[in-house]
């Protein structure tokens, strides 16, 4: 039979790092095209800071998620450590995650996987009047666009095809292709009718204060201070089921305020950008196979969309399972081709 | 109303042994009140050297004045127009009036001059103003340079607050290094720490082979060894820390401290002094000497030699933390460091004793720009903006010490706060705290000298 032909729809963090992956593992046995309606810097993935902090999903067993933060971590700590990091938008970041309360200030699962981790002394905890404990280690931070756009250009460097379409029903592609994979994040609550797919509303600023070099996050996942390449972003909400993606002013007003009460140095912060994201959130990201058909024809697809705030966290190691699934179609096309055969 | 017929005796109702034995009392108990004033400011400033000294509302000159009026004053009048010239009459009527109009009249300007206008000369002026100028009102603070900002030693340098690895015993420095921090870290939470340049960072210090642990350990925040995956990144390193301290860029605190100065009437000359006997001559009491490697100009110093530092300053916003390698047998800062910024990353790793060369070399950017690649390989990409060449006023020790030029009448005091070598932001306000107790001595002397 003909090469498999691939498709993968959505050119977020998903999309874009899962076309890549099953390029890698699965050289010259299929043709892998990338279909999506928006691009850098317009996808949710954009809005994000990109820090390698995990999201605990609570329908995955902990041991799978541990596994996709190492080899997510483990492959951007190669990219930081090369002299493509600075292209990429991968650098390491220090910093603190701080709580009010100290039962929350659990050890996390992912504790032994970033570097250094350790309980903030008393001293550091001085710099945070309001807090009693904490947790220093240090992480990496993938920025958007420049690590989209990398992976972009590593796409088109393995031979994959990328153009701009609007999909609007899986089916559609089923002449055109043998396998989807669909990646298309908050749009599947559409595209396939999710209902356990909701958004969960952030909104951030992105600001020019360059003089700020660690990371600073409360615990409570509320307010952060992420500093980037270009930009410190400052977050943030976390509304859910809120489909709205203006930014409001009186949530910038009130970001602003909590960064500043954890680093006062921010009100001297310029050039401050509003943006908002829909965390395409899920108990556990979809990541399975399923067969669509219709008459006698057939659609293999690949699901890996659902990774709500962790995305970043968990990329590559959730690209590395669509892989495989992709692989266990074009097995199972080539095993019903032979079969054809006789 | 009895006029004053006698010279002699300024009070003609009592004679003229009394009238100064009146005076003598109450001139001393003004300069035991003072004494009092200066001595516990001096508490004060070590207790919590951010604070202001306060103003307060005993006012001695104010006090003498009543007590004068009591005396009926309008007798003490010799019709000199400047009553300290006042050469008529015998020469103890000059002693008594002079000791009188000291404490009556307008008080006599104490002119302090500080010499050199980098991070050492600015913060010592500011130290001084902040714990003198409310005990001694007369106090006339002057800055004298021929390079400020951005044209000093102090410019060029990273910023980075850092001691030597070890203190080689000179526990003075450590503590000092300490107090610079810890006043530091009182400006953080403000939201003016901005304006000064100064912020947290964290980052890596790295050696070849384990070493002990240094004496700035427990000053810097979360100080700890690095892990094995850490020592990852750095291939060639087997051992090293990591720590959470502070930078001080002084681009930015030289003009902070400068208007800060400005602001409360200190006066600025932009001149090369040529020597002490210069200042005293145009009627300086007290000369602070802050003039970093140039020091010996004014009074040679062989222990004072220059430590030729380069750097390459480029745009590499991605690097959020120092990295400072360590090589035992060559010394301090001769390995490569890099050390970001609020706006440009500094690249660096030069330190030539006895080069006084300012210009930039070939030689040394070649070195610099391969060494730091080689450690950091992500720094090929970043765009060179500048390079700078500094001369660190490198010395045994600082230092800081009094000393008295010339003899009799014509003695005046230096104050030397010199030889601060690569950690002269890391060290620089306990100098200026010790500067200033060291003028608080002298301060008191000059005021029980004036009784004599």
């Amino acid at each position: 039979m003909a090469a498999p032909r691939v498709a993968v729809v959505g050119a977020g963090l998903i999309g874009l790092s899962t076309a890549l992956r099953i390029a890698e593992v699965n050289p010259s046995c299929c043709s892998i095209t990338l279909l999506s309606e928006q691009f850098s810097p317009n996808t949710t993935s954009d809005v994000a800071a990109g820090m390698l902090i995990p999201h605990t999903y609570p329908g995955t067993p902990i041991h799978v998620q541990k596994q996709w933060f190492k080899e997510t971590f483990t492959y951007l700590f190669a990219i930081s450590n090369s002299d493509e990091a600075s292209e990429a938008g991968i650098h390491l970041v220090s910093g603190w995650q701080i709580f009010k309360n100290p039962s929350e200030a659990e050890v996390p699962f992912w504790s032994d996987i970033v570097l250094g981790f350790r309980p903030m002394s008393a001293a550091e905890l001085q710099k945070f009047p309001q807090h009693s404990h904490g947790q220093a280690f240090t992480t990496l931070k993938c920025d958007c666009p420049p690590y989209l756009l990398w992976l972009e250009k590593r796409l088109k460097a393995n031979g994959v095809q990328i153009h701009t379409r609007k999909v609007t029903d899986l089916w559609e592609l089923h002449r055109e292709y043998d396998i989807v994979v669909n990646c298309v994040g908050i749009g599947a609550r559409q595209l396939v009718g999710d209902q356990q797919l909701f958004p969960i509303r952030g909104q951030v600023l992105k600001v020019h204060a360059p003089w700020v070099k660690n990371f600073i996050r409360d615990g409570d996942g509320l307010t952060y201070i992420y500093p980037g390449i270009d930009s410190v972003t400052l977050g943030g909400t976390r509304e859910k089921e809120s489909w709205c993606l203006s930014p409001d002013p009186g949530t910038t007003k009130d970001i602003f305020d909590r960064c500043c009460s954890l680093e006062p140095s921010l009100q001297r912060a310029q050039d401050i950008r509003v943006k908002v994201g829909l965390r395409p959130s899920r108990s556990c990201v979809r990541l399975q196979r399923e067969v669509l058909s219709q008459g006698g024809a057939k659609l293999l697809v690949v699901h890996n969309y659902g990774h709500g705030s962790g995305g970043f966290s968990v990329h590559r190691g959730t690209a590395e399972e669509a892989a495989h699934l992709v692989g266990e179609c074009i097995a199972v096309l080539q095993g019903s081709s032979s079969k054809a055969k006789l | 109303m009895p006029k004053a017929r006698s010279r002699v005796s300024a009070c003609p109702h009592l004679p003229p042994t009394s009238c100064g034995t009146i005076f003598l009392l109450l001139g001393t108990l003004t300069w035991t009140t003072v004494t009092l004033w200066v001595s516990r400011g001096w508490t004060m400033g070590t207790r919590d050297s951010t604070s202001q000294v306060q103003s307060r509302d005993f006012d001695p000159i104010a006090q003498h004045r009543v007590r004068l009026q009591a005396l009926d004053t309008q007798t003490l009048d010799c019709g000199a127009p400047n009553k300290l010239r006042c050469t008529r009459g015998s020469v103890e009527a000059s002693k008594i009036h002079r000791g009188c109009l000291e404490n009556s009249a307008e008080p006599r300007a104490m002119r302090i001059a500080v010499i050199g206008a980098g991070v050492i000369g600015l913060s010592t002026a500011l130290c001084i103003h902040d714990r003198f100028h409310a005990l001694v009102p007369q106090l006339q603070l002057e800055v004298y340079a021929d390079r400020f900002t951005p044209h000093t030693t102090s410019d060029g340098a990273a910023g980075l607050w850092q001691p030597y690895l070890s203190d080689h015993g000179n526990l003075q420095e450590t503590l000092w290094n300490k107090e610079t921090f810890e006043h530091l870290l009182g400006y953080l939470n403000l939201p003016e720490a901005k304006e000064m340049g100064l912020f947290l960072i964290s980052g890596y210090n790295l050696f070849k082979q384990p070493v002990p642990d240094p004496s700035w350990k427990n000053i810097v925040l979360g100080f700890r060894n690095l892990t094995p995956k850490e020592l990852e990144l750095f291939p060639g390193y087997s051992y090293g820390w990591f720590n959470t301290a502070l930078m001080l860029e002084c681009r930015s605190y030289l003009p902070w401290l400068t208007n800060r100065l400005a602001q409360r009437g200190v006066k600025f000359f932009h001149r090369k002094v040529e020597s002490f006997e210069e200042m005293f001559s145009q009627g300086i009491d007290v000369v602070i000497n802050c003039t970093g490697i140039r020091a010996g100009e004014l009074q040679p110093d062989p222990a004072l030699q220059p430590a030729r530092g380069q750097v390459i300053k480029v745009l590499a916003p991605w690097v959020k933390h120092f990295i400072i390698t360590h090589d035992m047998e060559s010394g301090i800062y001769s390995s490569p460091y890099i050390i970001p910024g609020s706006e440009l990353t500094v690249l660096g790793g030069i330190y030539q004793q006895g080069n006084w060369n300012e210009e930039n070399s070939a030689q040394d950017h070649k070195s610099i720009w391969e060494r730091c690649c080689r450690l950091l390989p992500t720094l090929q990409k970043a765009e060179i903006v500048q390079e700078w060449s500094g001369l660190r006023p490198a010395r045994p020790s600082v230092r800081l010490e009094r000393e008295s030029i010339g003899h009799g009448r014509l003695r005046t005091e230096v104050i030397h706060n010199y030889g601060h070598g690569g950690f002269g932001i890391t060290i620089h306000w306990g100098c200026a705290m010790a500067t200033a107790r060291l003028l608080g001595n002298v301060l008191q002397e000059k005021q029980s000298q004036s009784r004599l």
